[in-house]
């Protein structure tokens, strides 16, 4: 008989939210020469839900056009919501491990987009975004991305952590 | 173990919010301060401080993660920054006998969000709280901060949010489980300030035009986990109207003009019946 697929399959070449950020934690980690570690973490959490208004801002165009309405992202992703994944993104470092600033949560389902990202409060207010942005994309979660990582807030962090891990250095060095 | 919570209002200087400060963390012997809406360098009020007292005061360690809460501490006290979010923070106190966790919070106004979004930062605060008992292996908590909120609200009451009940015999009970899900409990004393016939009436006034006005409010709130419920001075638990030299009331409302919106809170802690 002759082949009734008329196809040809090809695996997916889209990356996970997951694996983008942690290809990420890697680079913070050999920029910082290991002093700094930016992790992802499953969480168990509840993470979002509300009543929100609209995107207005020009990086606001990144995430989908939400306008007001409530979020509950049990019913938003609710399709999909037996197999959601969800994960926080922070901030810690080698000489503070006991310490975490969490930039933000993420959560997908199987087709990985949308993805939600719950955003730390003082980084939507400096990139003029809602904290809970729905992006459609790989290319748009990479782009909010960037944004968030280039933030004056996580550079602030790093830099404190930073000043830490020298003082535990020249202690050590005594 | 005295500690001071208020939330300064953006540091009016008519009087010098700094001057009652200073006559407070004396008069009181505080050992933790811990400010909201602070808006000048905690470190310029730690050295004035520290002129003029027996203590040896240093800031609150902070990395720049929480830009909401400041504070300092008595030099003593070997402090360890556990967890820094926008709104809140957890530090650890250890010393050779206990480990005490101390989450510190100004939740985000009435004024600027719904109910549900006060209700959220409160339940991401717990679930942080939470896990920072577990790695650090103790239930001795105590959190303190503007809530902006009332004990009596969904928001510090409900289970998935911080579960702070009135009741000492329920609290000793630890947790409950709803739903199959286990949510562990705190001792909210601030209600016994609900509905009292003399000044202090509450922390917070705030007249709206709409059909609910509660006028006084409790926002600002020191709660405790039932593992330091024998360590808690309930006699101390305080809303203070004034200082040695100045009077935060005008009337029965905090004298924002002149001082703060809020009046400042305190508590003491027995560290000797700290487990």
């Amino acid at each position: 008989m002759k082949d009734l697929w008329n196809k040809e399959f090809a695996p997916q070449s889209v990356e996970t939210p997951k694996e983008i950020i942690e290809q990420q934690c890697d680079s913070l980690e050999r920029l910082t020469k290991g002093k700094i570690t930016a992790k992802l973490s499953e969480y168990d959490g509840h993470i979002a839900s509300y009543i929100k208004s609209g995107i207005t801002s020009s990086i606001g165009a990144i995430g989908a056009s939400l306008g007001d309405r409530e979020v509950n992202i049990q019913e938003d992703l609710g399709e999909i919501k037996s197999d959601n994944f969800i994960f926080e993104f922070f901030i810690t470092s080698k000489s503070t491990p006991n310490y975490k600033y969490r930039v933000m949560f993420i959560k997908y389902g199987i087709e990985f987009y949308p993805t939600l990202i719950v955003l730390d409060e003082s980084i939507a207010s400096e990139l003029d975004v809602e904290q809970n942005i729905e992006v459609a994309s790989q290319e748009k979660f990479e782009e909010i991305l960037e944004k968030i990582l280039n933030s004056n807030k996580i550079e602030k962090v790093i830099n404190a952590l930073l000043a830490i891990a020298m003082k535990e250095e020249k202690k050590l060095s005594f | 173990m005295n500690i001071l919570f208020w939330n300064t209002y953006k540091n009016n200087h008519k009087s010098g919010i700094d001057d009652c400060l200073i006559e407070l963390v004396i008069d009181k012997r505080c050992d933790i301060i811990i400010l909201a809406e602070y808006h000048d360098d905690v470190r310029y009020l730690c050295r004035q401080i520290n002129n003029i007292s027996n203590v040896e005061y240093v800031p609150i360690p902070n990395n720049g993660g929480c830009e909401k809460i400041k504070g300092f501490i008595n030099k003593k006290y070997r402090i360890e920054n556990i967890n820094e979010q926008h709104r809140y923070q957890i530090i650890k106190i250890e010393t050779v006998s206990y480990k005490l966790l101390i989450g510190m919070i100004h939740n985000i106004s009435k004024l600027h969000a719904s109910d549900d979004q006060q209700k959220e930062n409160l339940r991401f605060f717990n679930h942080d709280v939470c896990e920072a008992e577990k790695s650090n292996k103790t239930k001795n908590t105590l959190i303190i901060g503007d809530f902006n909120a009332n004990p009596f609200e969904v928001s510090c009451v409900s289970a998935d949010t911080i579960h702070a009940i009135p009741y000492i015999q329920e609290v000793k009970k630890k947790s409950r489980t709803v739903q199959g899900r286990e949510y562990e409990k705190f001792y909210n004393p601030m209600w016994k300030f609900l509905g009292m016939r003399e000044i202090p009436y509450a922390t917070y006034y705030y007249n709206n035009s709409g059909l609910i006005n509660y006028f006084y409010n409790i926002f600002d709130q020191i709660i405790i986990r039932p593992q330091l419920l024998n360590s808690f001075v309930d006699e101390s638990l305080a809303i203070i109207t004034n200082t040695l030299k100045h009077n935060l009331l005008t009337g029965h409302k905090p004298n924002k003009e002149y001082y703060s919106d809020h009046l400042p809170i305190f508590c003491t802690i027995k560290e000797e019946n700290i487990k």
